[in-house]
């Protein structure tokens, strides 16, 4: 847990730019989770977009499924929030 | 398959990836991506005001500690920490000086430092302090779910206690257990509240904030003020006058659990004349 | 249409009414125990920091459900992209695992959230956080996988509802709500549309089992034993495995009940034991891999992690585990496999339950044990899940087996409609 840190004289410089580094690693990290989600969703996005251009001909099935997605997305982000309501008046606020 | 040929679908795939290359490319700075880092001026909870040029440090001499734990009754007192909190924000390991300081112990290392130590400063021992070390790269504020660790524009990693949702991730993330989590509804007598600190709801996570609402106000943390033998050191780098800058100058130090990347403001010096004696 | 596999729609029957009204015990017990939990705060559990676990059964619970909720979606994808069509007769059974398991999966975070009433923050953020933090990726994935899921379900059950709406009449508006849009003859879109959703929900079951789920772990350096490259493979094999072993229980316990030996034809059964057999075989391989890691030159920290788990006040649960748990009833179900005249269903579901359980069990020793050994010197900590930490987690499990049957009744389990 004790780890050596380069420590020349007259130091403040360095342990300045040491904070610096931290700094800037940690703004990039806000990146990987951008770069991980759109590698998840941006497939998944694609072969919807793909079953959705392969039943064109049939355009009520498409337009049924993109429904039951968006409602079952509704559904849960409003169950959610119930619970989170209901839930208010038993946790001491 | 009619319909959709693959081919036209490897096409579409290849565009979108080409897309997201193209953004990366540009550095892609969102506007939502810099919302935990910085937090304009006006810090809810705290009343204070942060200045971004402000590079705080905290020095911590193990060699002058003698263990009397007067930092860490200051620091409750201070900020309204309820006798539910245990152990409290800052904590005070007693260590053994010939076994060796291993990140993790085993159990034999463990032997060598406690935390239940009745008196002190014991010969032989050697004291170690353990607080929230408001890292520039902070684990604790990357996993939180809802923003509320953030990370504010002079570097304070600061808890906005109506956000958390209890889910304890931080104090998961945190390597140095330093993020104390209320399981009880925290009680804090009437006549002991300091009005300057927010007091927090069951269920939330809390820890040391460097005392943000006296620093910000040109005093210093209660830990500091309180320490008897003068270990304990606060400042700012980014003032060469400063206690601090004068002493990094002058003194090797070491940080904990370096090699983790989180970069502490936490320095340990070993100035005074208890180390080793 | 075969009457038989409309029986558990028709009539009350009274078994139904004995098995609901038992589980209700373990379900009202569980809302007093979470009311008591709310009121009280989470110092009714075991939890507790620095010293000790700051995530217990909860969590175990939540990685469990999202892993068996691949159950449905394996199957039904194997039959629809590698053309398997002998498992199609239970497809269903694994599609709906697969949704109440997720509904189960939140119920679990939810119960282990500080703040129950503010987990509305989580979506209200959602936007700040997608960048950063596992769980809100963890969110985003699971929406998506939930969504997908349930649509696919809806899509591949509206022509059995339509026969189910002339059959009873009394339902019949539940069904004609469900088949809005309907056209007879829509079937062969929708199965254009869903060989895609399969394809779809395929990736997403790599990417969240063995994905974000798996990174909630592995990302985090400072938990020696959870910060590891072999989270993501370790947790989507240990997903399918106690999925499909899910499915091969419930299968056969309904094919026992309903007396569906017809439909559900004992290939099945070896197909899918196979494949749990050989999963497990696997997941053991990495566990092998994993401790040898922590043993062989690793770092303090690993190697105290490996001690507890081999020698330490882990070993009883740990080391039983994998060889009762995994390995006796995975080389029993491949043995069975090669030596035909050996098979026998029942040995199946027993070493399947056995299997599943294990998993539960290795989740808890996985999610656990870094909890204990701080890399401070802080005391060693131990954890031992309270009476309402149990409460609540049977109670998740009651939940769902009356939500399974609550479906049953309503919607057909089984395909009726002819191909």
């Amino acid at each position: 847990m004790i780890s050596c840190s380069f420590q020349p004289w007259n130091f403040v410089a360095p342990v300045s730019a040491a904070i610096e580094e931290g700094a800037e690693r940690f703004a990039m990290t806000g990146m990987l989770g951008l770069i991980l989600m759109a590698i998840v969703e941006i497939p998944v996005l694609a072969v919807i977009i793909a079953s959705i251009l392969e039943t064109r001909r049939n355009p009520r099935v498409p337009v049924l499924f993109l429904g039951a997605f968006a409602l079952a997305i509704g559904v849960s982000i409003l169950g959610i929030a119930i619970l989170g309501i209901a839930t208010k008046f038993l946790v001491p606020q | 398959m009619k319909g959709i040929t693959r081919r036209s679908f490897l096409k579409g795939i290849a565009g979108l990836l080409g897309l997201l290359s193209l953004s990366g490319c540009t550095e892609l700075r969102l506007p939502w991506s810099k919302s935990s880092e910085t937090k304009g001026e006006l810090i809810d909870g705290f009343g204070t005001v942060a200045n971004s040029q402000d590079r705080w440090a905290y020095i911590f001499d193990v060699g002058a500690c003698i263990g009397c734990r007067r930092c860490m009754y200051a620091c409750k007192q201070e900020n309204n920490v309820p006798d539910t909190i245990s152990p409290l924000w800052i904590e005070m390991f007693e260590m053994k000086s010939e076994l060796p300081v291993t990140g993790q112990p085993s159990e034999e290392d463990l032997k060598g430092a406690t935390t239940s130590y009745t008196e002190s400063p014991k010969e032989g021992r050697w004291y170690l302090s353990a607080q929230c070390n408001h890292c520039a790269n902070p684990p604790c504020v990357k996993v939180c779910p809802t923003g509320a660790t953030y990370k504010d524009i002079d570097g304070l990693v600061l808890i906005d206690y109506n956000k958390c949702i209890g889910c304890r991730y931080c104090v998961v993330a945190c390597p140095y257990e330093a993020r104390r989590f209320n399981w009880w509804k925290p009680e804090v007598p009437a006549e002991r509240v300091n009005e300057l600190v927010p007091l927090r709801p069951v269920g939330v996570v809390e820890k040391c904030t460097f005392c943000v609402h006296r620093i910000r106000r040109g005093k210093l943390p209660a830990c500091v003020e309180a320490c008897p033998v003068q270990a304990r050191h606060f400042g700012k780098l980014s003032d060469p006058d400063s206690e601090v800058s004068k002493i990094l100058n002058s003194n090797r130090g070491f940080r904990l659990l370096e090699e983790l990347g989180t970069h502490p403001r936490k320095w340990y010096i070993t100035r005074g004349e208890k180390w080793l004696e | 249409m075969d009457e038989r596999l409309l029986q558990p729609l028709l009539g009350s029957d009274r078994t139904f009414y004995i098995i609901a009204g038992i589980l209700l015990v373990p379900i009202g017990w569980f809302v007093y125990c979470w009311v008591l939990q709310l009121t009280k705060g989470l110092s009714v559990t075991a939890m507790r920091t620095p010293v000790g676990a700051a995530m217990g059964v909860y969590i175990t619970n939540f990685v469990f459900f999202v892993g068996i909720a691949h159950g449905g979606i394996a199957i039904a994808a194997a039959t629809r992209l590698f053309n398997l069509t002998r498992f199609r007769s239970i497809a269903r059974i694994g599609e709906v695992l697969t949704i109440v398991s997720i509904a189960m999966a939140g119920l679990s975070i939810l119960l282990d959230i500080g703040r129950p009433d503010r987990i509305f923050h989580m979506i209200r953020y959602w936007p700040e956080r997608v960048g950063w933090s596992p769980l809100t990726w963890d969110i985003t994935v699971i929406f998506t996988y939930f969504a997908l899921s349930l649509a696919y379900l809806w899509l591949t059950i509206r022509k059995d509802l339509f026969l189910c709406a002339t059959r009873f009449p009394k339902r019949r508006w539940l069904y004609k709500a469900l088949l809005i849009g309907y056209r007879p003859g829509e079937e062969e879109e929708i199965e254009r549309l869903t060989w895609w959703l399969s394809l779809a929900i395929v990736f997403l079951v790599v990417m969240l089992s063995g994905g974000v789920v798996a990174w909630l772990f592995g990302l985090i350096s400072s938990r020696p034993g959870w910060f590891s490259a072999l989270a993501g493979p370790y947790f989507l094999t240990a997903a399918i495995a106690s999925a499909i072993a899910a499915v091969i229980v419930i299968a056969a316990l309904l094919r026992k009940v309903f007396n569906w030996e017809a439909y559900i034809q004992p290939q099945i059964f070896r197909g899918l034991g196979i494949i749990v057999g050989l999963l497990t075989l696997f997941y053991l391989y990495l566990t092998l891999a994993e401790q040898l890691t922590f043993r062989y030159a690793g770092p303090q920290a690993e190697t105290t992690i490996s001690d507890m788990l081999l020698g330490g006040q882990l070993a009883p649960i740990y080391l039983p585990t994998l060889l009762v748990g995994f390995l006796i009833p995975a080389l029993w179900l491949l043995i069975q496999a090669l030596r035909p005249r050996m098979f026998s269903i029942t040995a199946t579901i027993i070493a399947s339950m056995t299997i599943l359980i294990g998993f539960w069990v290795k989740r808890f020793l996985i999610v656990v044990p870094s909890f204990l050994r701080p890399y401070l010197p802080f005391p060693t900590g131990t954890y031992s899940p309270s009476w309402v930490e149990w409460s609540l987690m049977i109670g998740v499990f009651a939940i769902a087996i009356l939500l399974y049957m609550l479906f049953m009744k309503l919607f057909p389990i089984m395909e009726v409609s002819e191909q």
